[in-house]
Order: C-alpha cells, then sequence, then structure tokens
C-alpha cells in the first residue's frame, strides 16, 4: 500500500512539475532534458560520425585548400578568427603543415585517441582551416554547422566508448560506462546549434527582404541569377533550373516551404517522429536546392548536420555487431 | 546545480549565444562560423552584369572557361577573383587573362585566344530562350603558342553581333556598411 501511495506521491510530483511555469521550473524542466542520462554511445556516435565527414571533407578538398595561397593576394580578406591571430597570407609550407595538422586531428577526433587533448586541438585547428579558407573573398555556408558541431563535441566525453581510449581504459579493466547526464548536453547543443543555423537564415531572408520573399519572386530570381552566373562562369547550370523558371507559380509554395523549414527548425528538437519529418523536409530542402541552383551543402546532405536529432548508437550499434560478427566469421574460417 | 555541470552549461551557454548573435548584427555584415545566412535573403533582379571569360576559336566558336581557369574550383570565388581582377585595371585583367589562356591550353586545343569580357545579360532570357545581352571585351590575351591564329580572330564586334533589344546595364549595389559587399552574401 505504501509503494502505492509513493508511486503516486511521485506521479503527482511530476504533473505539478510539468504544470509549473515559473522560471524555476522552466529551468529544472530544461536542465533535466539537457541532462537526461542517455547511453555513452550516444555521443560517442555523433562524434564518429562527424568526424568521419570532416575527414573525408578535408582529405577531399586537400588540395584545394593548398591552392588558396596561389590566388592573387588582392583576394585575401581575413574574417572571423584568422583576422585575430593573421594580417597577411600565411606561408605555403606552414599553411600545408596546418592543413595536414587538422587532418590528422580530425582522424584522432573520429578514432577517439587521447581525446581530451585532440577533441579541443581538432576544433581550434578546424576553426583556423575553414575561417582561413573562408578568408579568400568569399564566405562559404556550407562548412559552419561542422565546425560548430566540433566545437560542441570537443569538450564533451565523447569518446568514453567506441574509442582507442576505450579500448585502452578496457584493457587495463575499466568497466563500461553507464548511461549518464554527461554523454546528453553535447547531443541537445549540436541539435539546438542545428535548428538556430535554419531559424537564423529564415530569420535573414525576413530581415533583408521581408515578407516580399514568401511571393515566390524572390526565389526565382535567385534561381535565375545565380545559375545565369554558374553559365557566364563555365559552370554547370543545375539541371531542374530551367525548366521550372518557366514557371513562375512553382515559387511561392517553394519560398512558403522554405521558410517554414527554417523558422520552424525548433520543432525538431520535440524529437521522435516531428524530429524526423523536419529532418527529411530540411534534407528534401538541400536536394532542392542542388537541382535548382547546383549548390552543395554536403553535411547536411549527408545527415550529419541532423544526426543529434536521432538516437545514433541504435543503428550504429547495429552495424558495429553485424561487422563484428563477420570479423568473427572469416577468422573462424578453416585456412 | 552540481559542479560538474559548470563547464557542460557555459560551454552550452557561449556555444548557443555566439551562433545565435548574428540575428542581432547588420545581417549585410556575414563572417564565419557565425554567419547571418544571408545566401538566398537577397532581393536579386534577373538582370545582372558581371566579369568573365570568353574563349574563341580560330572558326569564332565561343566557349566558357570553367573557373578552374582562374585558379579555383567555385564559380563563386571565381567570379571574386574576376571582379577584383576588374577593378585593377587593365593590366590586373591582362595578368588574369593570361594566366587563364595558360590553363585553358591544356583543357581545349581548339581555343586560340581568351578575353576578358563585361556583359549584362536578363536571366530567363539568356537560360530558357538563349538570348544573350550587351558584352563589351576589356582585355584579350593569346592561347600560349597559338599567337598566329589569335591574331586572325577578328574584333569582338565581328565576333559578338550586337542583341536585337539590348539589356540595360544594372548599376552595381552600394556596399553596406562593415567589410562584406552584397556580392558576398549572394554567392551561397
Amino acid at each position: 500500500v505504501s509503494g502505492k501511495k509513493q508511486e503516486r506521491a511521485a506521479a503527482a510530483t511530476k504533473k505539478k512539475a510539468k504544470r509549473d511555469l515559473s522560471p524555476g521550473g522552466l529551468a529544472r524542466r530544461f536542465g533535466g532534458w539537457w541532462f537526461a542520462a542517455v547511453p555513452a554511445q550516444r555521443v560517442a556516435g555523433v562524434r564518429i560520425l562527424v568526424g568521419l565527414f570532416a575527414v573525408w571533407y578535408l582529405w577531399g578538398r586537400y588540395l584545394s585548400f593548398l591552392y588558396l595561397n596561389r590566388l592573387p593576394v588582392s583576394n585575401w580578406r581575413p574574417i572571423g578568427a584568422v583576422s585575430l591571430v593573421v594580417d597577411q597570407p600565411l606561408d605555403p609550407l606552414v599553411w600545408q603543415a596546418i592543413v595536414i595538422a587538422t587532418i590528422v586531428a580530425a582522424i584522432a577526433f573520429t578514432l577517439g585517441i587521447l581525446y581530451r587533448v585532440t577533441g579541443p586541438v581538432f576544433a581550434l585547428l578546424l576553426l583556423f582551416t575553414t575561417t582561413y579558407r573562408n578568408s579568400w573573398s568569399m564566405v562559404f555556408h556550407t562548412e559552419n554547422l561542422l565546425v560548430m558541431h566540433t566545437a560542441a563535441l570537443a569538450l564533451a566525453p565523447a569518446a568514453d566508448v567506441w574509442s582507442v581510449d576505450r579500448w585502452w581504459r578496457a584493457r587495463r579493466g575499466a568497466p563500461m560506462p553507464e548511461p549518464d547526464g554527461k554523454y546528453a548536453w553535447a547531443v541537445r547543443l549540436a541539435a539546438v546549434l542545428t535548428a538556430t543555423t535554419y531559424v537564423i537564415a529564415g530569420l535573414a531572408k525576413l530581415r533583408l527582404t521581408g515578407f516580399d520573399w514568401l511571393d515566390g519572386h524572390q526565389l526565382r530570381n535567385q534561381i535565375g541569377f545565380d545559375n545565369l552566373r554558374k553559365a557566364l562562369l563555365g559552370d554547370k547550370v543545375a539541371g531542374l533550373a530551367v525548366p521550372l523558371l518557366e514557371h513562375p507559380a512553382l515559387f511561392i509554395a517553394l519560398s512558403l516551404l522554405t521558410v517554414a523549414v527554417e523558422i520552424g527548425a525548433p520543432i525538431a528538437l520535440l524529437g521522435g517522429r516531428i524530429a524526423a519529418l523536419w529532418a527529411v523536409t530540411a534534407w528534401g530542402f538541400h536536394v532542392g536546392v542542388i537541382m535548382l541552383m547546383g549548390i552543395v551543402f554536403p553535411y547536411p546532405l549527408y545527415g550529419i548536420a541532423y544526426a543529434p536529432l536521432f538516437a545514433v548508437e541504435r543503428p550504429m550499434g547495429w552495424i558495429g555487431r553485424q561487422v563484428g560478427r563477420l570479423v568473427a566469421r572469416v577468422r573462424k574460417r578453416p585456412t | 546545480v552540481s559542479r560538474d555541470r559548470w563547464l557542460p552549461i557555459a560551454v552550452s551557454v557561449v556555444l548557443f549565444v555566439a551562433t545565435a548573435s548574428p540575428v542581432l548584427k547588420n545581417p549585410n555584415r556575414d563572417s564565419f562560423p557565425l554567419s547571418t545566412y544571408p545566401m538566398f535573403a537577397w532581393k536579386r533582379s534577373t538582370t545582372m552584369t558581371m566579369e568573365y571569360l570568353v574563349g574563341f576559336s580560330e572558326s569564332g566558336a565561343r566557349w566558357h572557361p570553367p573557373p578552374r581557369a582562374v585558379g579555383t574550383g567555385e564559380p563563386m570565388q571565381a567570379k571574386k577573383i574576376l571582379e577584383n581582377a576588374g577593378r585593377g585595371g587593365p593590366p590586373a585583367m591582362k595578368t588574369l587573362c593570361e594566366t587563364a589562356a595558360r590553363r585553358v591550353a591544356r583543357w581545349r586545343k581548339d581555343i586560340v585566344v581568351v578575353m576578358f569580357v563585361r556583359g549584362t545579360h536578363e536571366a530567363i532570357d539568356y537560360l530558357v530562350y538563349g538570348k544573350r545581352g550587351t558584352e563589351r571585351e576589356l582585355v584579350r590575351c593569346a592561347v600560349p603558342g597559338r599567337e598566329a591564329e589569335a591574331a586572325r580572330v577578328p574584333p569582338w564586334a565581328q565576333l559578338v553581333p550586337p542583341p536585337v533589344k539590348p539589356v540595360k546595364p544594372v548599376p552595381p549595389p552600394a556596399a553596406p556598411p562593415g567589410r562584406a559587399t552584397p556580392g558576398d552574401e549572394e554567392n551561397r
């Protein structure tokens, strides 16, 4: 009987806490969500995805990063963190060393090697390398979330499992970590940063163009303008641009959808199916951008931007188990 | 709040406030990684004036060299490089044109001359109906080793007949305060 009473009392307290809309009550609820116990694999999974993307991204652009220093110096306009550190282009060898160091740090970050050191070092190197790249006359918008997510993960215990650090600790008999709030905050933060960047992009449209942005004309003009530039610069015109430019009415729906996805991004923080629906819609928006403007935002396009919204440890754990079984089977096979 | 929560709270607050802070700033002033994300937010006309390169074969066949010709794989960075060269006057345009001509020689054997051009086009007319606007040759340079053929390429007026209905040139947009120009934000 006393057990039932206690349960009832706990349920009543929970209900009361839900109704408590005072600043203190809201802060407690928010703190409960921010630090809710989750498995260590969640933040580790996000670390691996972000790290793999960073390695692929930096490695694939290695030469184009190096070529930056060959551009005419008149194109050099330092911005952000770079403007605080250097006021002229770096010596090509120094720049090459920094790019290589960033790639090496990205690999260490992904594998979770000496993570307490390599995590923050990678975050700083990535910030510098990408900002330096953006200091050559052109501010790209494809690397912002990668840099912010890396910063969020760098100071979190994101390599307590699924890492070389963990393998090393396990050899010395350390137990597997239990689910804990310390594994939640960096993932929550990364999710909030994803939503924030979309909201800012949506607000920028309304701040710069007002509600005129919603009538479809501006979007059509943007697409025409962008593709014309590409054609004149000898680049490919996006596949769907020319057929759709002839149908202005279509752009009203596309404009409304774009702003709805951007301004409505915070609903993804509710999690579950709502997060999935938003993520699929936002991903579709980026696919649309490729088809209409030929602009690739690889970070969201490969789904990494949305990974913090989901329990990534489940599919990644499943993949890990399948790989483990496969390896075991290969080892058992008689030679 | 327990002591081990202070660092996560501080990191969370700093990163969130930093990421959200551009919303309080002038949206024209873009930076990295804290951006106002104004890439598709600008009011646009479909008519634009810009500098670009055009290659011609000896027979007058026209070709637009890719962004790599000016030293980058990114089209919008190429636009900036061309724009900066255009601002630098004939010597800067000539230098860029010659560099591009050397690269073009590796990709297209039929191209004998590269021209630095400023043109004004209407996007829908150009893309949908194939109508070019007005163009002006600013500088030309021969592809190395093809000087003799390049000399036989006729002047621009003969190469590119003027359009039936010329497009009115658009004045460049006024630069907003700060280092960024609308061109920076329109790019991505």
